[in-house]
């Protein structure tokens, strides 16, 4: 049985300090408090500012004696995260795992993952190829990934979405169109 | 069942409705009224961390001694009840702490002289005054009537205020040893009991750096040095024992425990912090594993890493070590690292927790 009272002060200290740590942390349903999931903002001075990173977290029975479970629901372009799964390859998710860490922490680690991506030790070959041999190509395509799948609000959507266009079609002709207002304001009059 | 649960109970052929929160006890009607009277007494079980099985099984039994009984015992004769209400009348009412519907448990309230308030309770036998009432009371010592005796016949003369005088003189005795337990729950952290009765000589505080001291007083000689049991991190406690040993010539009796403990420790007892325990606090005394003061198997955090003070349950430090490869067994001692610090730590083995 996993320790109820544990998790409840995690929950509590997560809490806490949200607002200066970018990280948040919600229950997906109340009843069951092995299910959590998570939000961290994209470092600054990486190709992953600006965006917000939604984490699915699975709580073992037998935590927090074995390590939470944790991927990536926004798809993310990094070597140690695989960008069809968003499965992590991060080493204190697995083997180096100590009941002295907490989801916090581990959160606080996935934030330096993102800031220091480790190619050596990767999750997805093809990023990892990139990131080491053609590294501005790498750079581009994560802050394209960062801006498409992670903004929270994606550029131009606002001026769509004010002309009348429903939400779920601006989001898809901005998309379709490379984050080209105009072009999906074209795309969208033509479909109408 | 466990606490928290809810489910039937069978008691005399007859299923009966029961659920057990860690609130109290919630029963359907017809078991309410076995029980009656005995309530206080499982709901103290029940705070007081009582195996949920250990108070269904005593809830069974007053039930079916109860129920099983089926002629109803003899109300008492109208006198017996003219008789208490008379004696209510004479003690005062407002001693009244509180009186079972049938009259026969009285609860009442006695003062002692430095104002700290004492109750006792008295079960009355239907045929009260002729047979002796029964007291319950939370002394530290047994308490022990002598019935005054009827000059003409010589047979004790029972009543409510007899009981009382010599409750009040008994609770002088104690005057001291209470005296010195109230000083230690002002002035000092304890950490246990939460919730200290009158009859309760022990206490267990806060040291520094996660550790702590369970003190035991003599109810015969409250002044005099208290049994000690020091837990915690060897590296910490070592200079207090070693203290303990050379400064106990400097004991007196005439002063208070804490006064004397302090000067012979050579320390000073933190006091109960202000605010919540917070992340990064020193003496915090949760297992740092399950962030839990108690186990699920009541005990507390009894093993501390020696380098960096983390305490630990037993049972948490092993189920811990066990997952790890690199740690290292030598009869029944693990050795592994401490989760925190990764220095070395060794703790006795335990046999498998059942998990619940």
């Amino acid at each position: 049985m996993a320790d109820i009272n544990r998790i409840k002060k995690e929950l509590k200290d997560c809490a806490k300090d949200s607002e200066t740590s970018g990280l948040e942390v919600k229950l997906v349903d109340e009843a069951n408090l092995l299910h959590w999931k998570g939000a961290i903002k994209g470092p600054i001075g990486t190709p992953y500012e600006g965006g917000i990173f939604r984490i699915d977290i699975v709580l073992p029975s037998d935590y927090p004696f074995v390590p939470p479970k944790m991927k990536y629901d926004t798809k993310i372009w990094h070597p140690n995260i695989s960008s069809e799964s968003g499965a992590i390859c991060l080493d204190i998710l697995k083997n180096e795992w100590s009941p002295a860490l907490t989801v916090r922490t581990a959160l606080i680690s996935l934030q330096a993952l993102m800031s220091a991506p480790e190619p050596d030790d990767p999750q997805d070959a093809v990023v990892a190829k990139q990131y080491k041999e053609s590294h501005d190509e790498y750079c581009a395509t994560a802050k394209f990934w960062t801006e498409t799948y992670a903004s929270p609000k994606m550029p131009g959507l606002d001026m769509l979405l004010s002309m009348g266009f429903g939400e779920e079609k601006a989001k898809a002709a901005l998309l379709k169109c490379d984050m080209n207002v105009d072009a999906a304001m074209e795309a969208l009059l033509s479909e109408a | 069942m466990l606490v928290g649960g809810s489910g039937y109970l069978r008691v005399a052929e007859e299923e009966m409705a029961v659920q057990l929160l860690p609130s109290g006890l919630y029963a359907s009607p017809r078991l309410c009224e076995a029980v009656r009277g005995h309530e206080p007494r499982l709901q103290h079980q029940l705070q007081h961390g009582a195996p949920a099985a250990a108070v269904l099984a005593d809830l069974r039994d007053i039930a079916e001694r109860r129920i099983g009984t089926s002629a109803r015992e003899a109300l008492p004769p109208a006198e017996f009840y003219e008789r208490v209400i008379a004696e209510l009348d004479g003690l005062g009412w407002s001693v009244l702490l509180s009186l079972s519907p049938a009259l026969d448990e009285v609860e009442l309230l006695q003062r002692d002289d430095a104002g700290r308030e004492h109750a006792i309770t008295m079960i009355l036998p239907s045929e009260y005054p002729r047979l002796e009432p029964r007291t319950r009371t939370a002394l530290p010592a047994p308490f022990e009537i002598s019935w005054p005796r009827a000059a003409t016949t010589g047979r004790p003369e029972y009543s409510l205020a007899a009981v009382m005088s010599q409750f009040k003189r008994e609770l002088q005795k104690h005057q001291l040893l209470w005296d010195i337990l109230d000083d230690f729950d002002a002035n000092t952290w304890v950490l246990e009991p939460l919730h200290p009765t009158r009859d309760c000589v022990m206490r267990r505080i806060a040291l520094s750096g996660n550790c702590s001291l369970q003190i035991s007083l003599h109810v015969g000689a409250p002044t005099s040095l208290p049994e000690l049991l020091f837990l915690g991190a060897d590296r910490i406690l070592r200079p207090l024992r070693e203290a303990l040993n050379s400064n106990l010539g400097v004991w007196s009796v005439q002063r208070g425990v804490r006064e004397n403990l302090q000067d012979v420790l050579q320390t000073q007892f933190p006091s109960r912090p202000q605010t919540a325990l917070g992340e990064g606090d020193a003496y915090t005394t949760e297992c740092a594993i399950c962030y839990n003061y108690r186990s699920l198997d009541d005990t507390v955090p009894e093993c501390a890493c020696d380098a960096c003070g983390k305490p630990y349950h037993g049972t948490c430090l092993n189920e811990w070590l066990r997952s790890l490869p690199t740690t290292q067994q030598s009869f029944n001692r693990l050795f592994g690292e401490c989760p925190y610090c990764s220095r070395p730590i060794a703790v006795e083995m335990f046999a498998d927790r059942i998990l619940g």
